[in-house]
């Protein structure tokens, strides 16, 4: 049992623990929204750019496909789930391409009909002789074959105008209809689309959509040999959250047990144990809380890289455990000076991260900065007094390894290796370019057969090409509305040269103020109407009051309030109008998407007067390719920190040189092994690299320490063998993940951490 | 059951003047085997190879001040062809085979997909099914109720009510009521919830094989 000092400090140190633990808890907000990690943006391009990313109405479609039965049964299931969560405040938004005649959105938007729908049924229809043709048309649909499915409207809607307008609003490209509902061309599945109310980033919401999917689902197939299928980026970024959150868990919890085995080994103490993890355990939440304090939330996967780039803070206490208590005496006085400049370096190396305005590295950097200072601090002053606290048990020895560290290399070697590895990596970088991963969507963790799938059911649906579009801004919905009225026939221009296939506009379902105006301008008044009627329901068979509720519902929308947004909010297209035409910080923003734009010709077609032309996905790899640039050259501004920082903390430029052979080839053959894996570089493979770069600091430093006892070698190299395994071990078990991130990281910093450590090894100093 | 397996004991019995009765009696289609039940009813129609049809079809809509009428033929094939040829000027046919409508009207053709909407389907699965004797597709649309009609001497008469499942389809007709005696349909009536409907009335049928 350790005396009582020991507890005196380790009492209050773990008090501490629990005070920031719970103070972080407190200030809470982990945010998992993977755009917040990207910058803010200040240019309009990349507000509307992130504003898509988070929230646009692509982002919060989940599409379904229901497949394994026959055509009738799958038809069946299609219309309970479309009834289910149609009726699930959780969807703003299910299709499944039936025609639902009853529905109470459909009935909302009836009364509106002649304020929105087209010329011909709406308004020219209404008078003279147009009125007396479109009597005569209706009378031959109902004698005919099939009666018109809007037969019930007839009396308030003689002209067909509501049809019109639905005909009108329909989409440009629609999936097959089989049993009168959706199904993929091939017949096999029956398909579904559902907007969800909480956006794509919300991963709350989007979990709670997609279980209120599988429930009714579960429950609208029962005993069903049929399968659902779910793409959508709202239904990826819960897969992959769950997905990561499980593997983290299992492989991090076997990454602990194995590094407690390896310490258990060599310290063989509890307490020793117990020590080497508090200055990380610290470390950790002081970054945490750090972040907190500055920014106001942490990001996830700011505080998962954080934890990562953590890594090097173990080696603290190891060094001081190893030193204190199974070197020579006096020998941990002599490592100060070596770790100070460990920590020094490693700790600007990633400050460097915090200079960028990108937010979620700017975490990244603050939590790993203010991590590996408090864990050094922690490892310097509160472990030396704890470890001698510790009683010795009898025949307590060295941590011999029976090896030590010799002049294993002679710097000539050095610099031919180094040019070798310098020769590769050209080589690998010209067969295989800079391979920097530019696409947002192989970022994330969603497995390749989840992207084919959303391609293919994407083609299904024929949905607009969600990330080619015209945007404009304006001041209020009204100016927008006008100012893309004025745009129409320029747009409609475009699709009549083949340009494009067409459009999707707000406008073109809800008219302005102004053209709302004008319409009522034009509707007859209802004397007119009446003796319009009268004239052309002469000869023909129609009652003569039949049409009562039509005289009334004209003279309504005469009088009647223009439809407006809200109006809208409840009826049929009213998800889609505010999908198209949204407010944002400063005023409104309208999307234009384009359909099926033609790329032959390469250029972009020209955006109509006061709009915007903007491909996303250009520009989202475009802005994933300048955070990957700023990262790069605030680690060159850092190297060159790091690299006078030693210069003037060794005095010494043959060891200099010696470190810096080791520590670039480690990279440079990390960054190698990782294209001749992975294929590409993508962000999680740099912020392993980072680490890397802390760790090979840490192994040469230590390596090429000058004027050591032989024994004081053997308990340096015993440290650094202990600190590389257990990094190894945590690292490479995340390596054997099948999720590409933590694959990413474990096997970049595993591969890493065997390069630093051998090189350090060859190129120790005597 | 048929005929054809009544035990042989039982038919030394019949002397040649009931054999007589008996073929003169299969041979009329008023004294054709009487459904017992749905499924009896069903299988005699399943045996149906083509009908054909006069028929007069009158419209009753509330707006309008009296129906419209309008005649022509109508001719079934096995398994799921069904044509009607409007009588008149100009002429109109409307056929359905397998999964497709076609409709001519005088030089215009279209043609719609049978399940592209709910309510078709139904209307053309009820049609379709009845000529066909098809129950379990009749049942996967509607709630059928069947009744037999007159007394015993009548025998043959029937009367069918199919009751739309589908809310959708609901909404367009509550009911469609068929009325016919044997494998010969008299009457087909299409009923909305307004109280419109559309009544076919057959006559001078056709029915190949020929009862017997």
């Amino acid at each position: 049992m350790p005396s009582r000092r020991f507890f005196a400090i380790l009492i209050p140190w773990l008090a501490a623990i629990a005070a920031a633990f719970f103070v972080s808890l407190h200030l809470g907000r982990v945010s998992t929204d993977l755009t917040r990690l990207l910058p803010r943006g200040d240019a309009p391009e990349e507000q509307l750019l992130l504003g898509q990313l988070r929230e646009g109405p692509a982002t919060r479609l989940i599409l379904v496909a229901v497949g394994g039965g026959d055509t009738q049964e799958l038809a069946e299931i299609s219309r309970r789930l479309q009834a289910a969560l149609a009726a699930n405040p959780a969807f703003s938004l299910v299709e499944n391409g039936s025609l639902r005649l009853g529905d109470p959105r459909l009935e909302a938007l009836f009364p509106l009909r002649y304020l929105l729908g087209p010329d011909a049924a709406c308004r020219e229809d209404l008078r003279g002789a147009r009125l007396r043709d479109a009597l005569q048309a209706r009378l031959r649909e109902l004698s005919g074959p099939l009666p018109p499915p809007d037969k019930n409207r007839l009396a308030a809607d003689p002209t067909a105008c509501f049809r019109a307008l639905l005909q009108a609003w329909r989409p440009a490209t629609e999936p097959r209809r089989m049993r009168g509902v959706w199904f993929t061309r091939d017949g096999t599945s029956a398909l579904l689309v559902a907007q969800t109310r909480a956006p794509a980033s919300d991963l709350e919401g989007q979990q709670q959509a997609v279980d209120a999917i599988r429930s009714a689902f579960a429950r609208a197939a029962p005993d069903s040999r049929a399968s659902l299928r779910l793409t959508g980026p709202g239904y990826f970024a819960v897969g992959s959250r769950d997905a990561i959150r499980a593997d983290t868990t299992k492989l991090s919890l076997l990454g602990s047990l194995l590094v407690l085995l390896i310490l258990g080994a060599a310290f063989r103490s509890p307490w020793l144990i117990l020590l080497g993890a508090l200055p990380l355990a610290s470390g950790i939440l002081a970054g945490v809380l750090a972040v907190q304090g500055l920014f106001g939330y942490i990001h996830g996967i700011g505080l998962a890289m954080g934890l990562t780039l953590l890594g090097v803070a173990l080696d603290y206490p190891l060094h001081v455990i190893s030193h204190a208590r199974f070197g020579p005496h006096r020998a941990l006085g002599g490592i100060w000076r070596t770790l100070f400049l460990g920590v020094l370096t490693t700790a600007l190396a990633y400050l460097a991260l915090t200079l960028t305005d990108f937010e979620g590295l700017a975490q990244l950097g603050m939590l790993a900065t203010t991590g590996v200072l408090i864990a050094a601090l922690t490892s310097r002053y509160l472990l030396p007094p704890m470890i001698d606290a510790v009683p010795r048990r009898k025949g307590e020895r060295g941590l011999g390894l029976g090896l030590s560290i010799k002049r294993q290399a002679p710097g000539r070697l050095g610099l031919i290796l180094g040019g070798l590895a310098s020769v590769i990596l050209l080589v690998a970088l010209t067969i295989h370019g800079l391979p920097w991963e530019t696409d947002l969507r192989r970022l994330s963790t969603v497995p390749e057969a989840d992207i084919a799938l959303d391609q293919r059911l994407r083609e299904e649906f024929g949905a607009p090409d969600v990330n080619r579009l015209f945007y404009q801004w304006a001041d209020n919905p009204e100016q927008a509305l006008r100012r893309q009225e004025r745009a129409l026939p320029a747009l409609e221009a475009l699709v009549a040269e083949g340009r494009i296939q067409g459009f999707e506009a707000a406008a073109r379902y809800l008219p302005s103020t102004e053209a709302q105006g004008r319409r009522q301008a034009q509707f007859p008044d209802a004397e007119c109407l009446e003796a319009d009627l009268e004239r052309a329901l002469q000869g023909l068979p129609f009652r003569g009051d039949a049409f009562a509720p039509f005289v009334a519902d004209v003279a309504a929308a005469k009088g009647a309030k223009p439809a407006t947004l809200s109006s809208l909010r409840e009826t049929a297209g009213g998800a889609e109008v505010a999908s198209l035409l949204m407010p944002v910080e400063k005023g409104w923003l309208s999307l234009v998407p384009l359909i099926g734009l033609d790329d032959g010709g390469q250029s972009v077609p020209m955006p109509p007067p006061g709009m915007h032309y903007i491909d996303l996905a250009a520009a989202s790899s475009g802005l994933l390719d300048r955070f990957l640039g700023e990262t790069l050259s605030k680690l060159e501004i850092s190297a060159a920190v790091i690299w006078l920082v030693l210069l003037v903390g060794l005095r010494d430029l043959r060891r200099l040189g010696r470190m810096l052979v080791v520590i670039s080839l480690a990279l440079q053959l990390d960054l190698v092994a990782i294209i001749l894996l992975d294929g590409r570089i993508n962000l999680f493979h740099l912020v392993a690299l980072l680490l890397v770069l802390g760790l090979s600091i840490d192994y040469s430093l230590f390596f090429t320490r000058p004027g050591q006892t032989p024994k004081e070698r053997a308990t340096t190299f015993t440290a650094l063998v202990l600190c590389a395994l257990s990094s190894f071990a945590m690292f490479a078990l995340l390596g054997l993940s099948s999720i590409a991130v933590l694959h990413a990281i474990g096997a970049t910093v595993a591969i890493g951490i065997a390069l630093a450590f051998s090189l350090s090894w060859l190129f120790a100093a005597p | 059951m048929s005929i054809g397996q009544t035990p042989r004991g039982r038919s030394k019995r019949l002397g040649p003047e009931s054999v007589l009765t008996w073929l003169l009696m299969l041979s009329s289609p008023a004294f054709a085997v009487p459904p017992g039940d749905l499924s009896g009813l069903m299988a005699q129609l399943s045996e149906v190879r083509s009908v054909s049809a006069r028929y007069t079809e009158t419209i009753q809509v509330s707006l309008l001040e009296h129906g419209i009428e309008s005649t022509g033929t109508i001719r079934y094939v096995a398994p799921d062809t069904l044509i009607e040829s409007v009588d008149g000027e100009p002429s109109r046919e409307i056929r359905i085979q397998g999964d497709r409508i076609r409709i001519s009207e005088a030089d215009e053709t279209r043609e719609i997909d049978v399940g592209e909407h709910r309510a078709i389907e139904s209307m053309v699965s009820a049609l379709r099914s009845v000529f066909a004797g098809n129950l379990v597709e009749l049942e996967r649309h509607f709630r059928v109720r069947f009744e037999r009609l007159g007394s015993k001497q009548d025998g043959a008469g029937w009367h069918l009510t199919l009751t739309p499942d589908d809310a959708e389809v609901a909404w367009l007709f509550s009911h469609i009521e068929i009325r016919g005696s044997g494998r010969e349909i008299h009457r087909i009536e299409i009923r909305e919830p307004n109280g419109d409907s559309r009544t076919m009335r057959f006559e001078r049928q056709k029915i190949d094989p020929p009862d017997g």
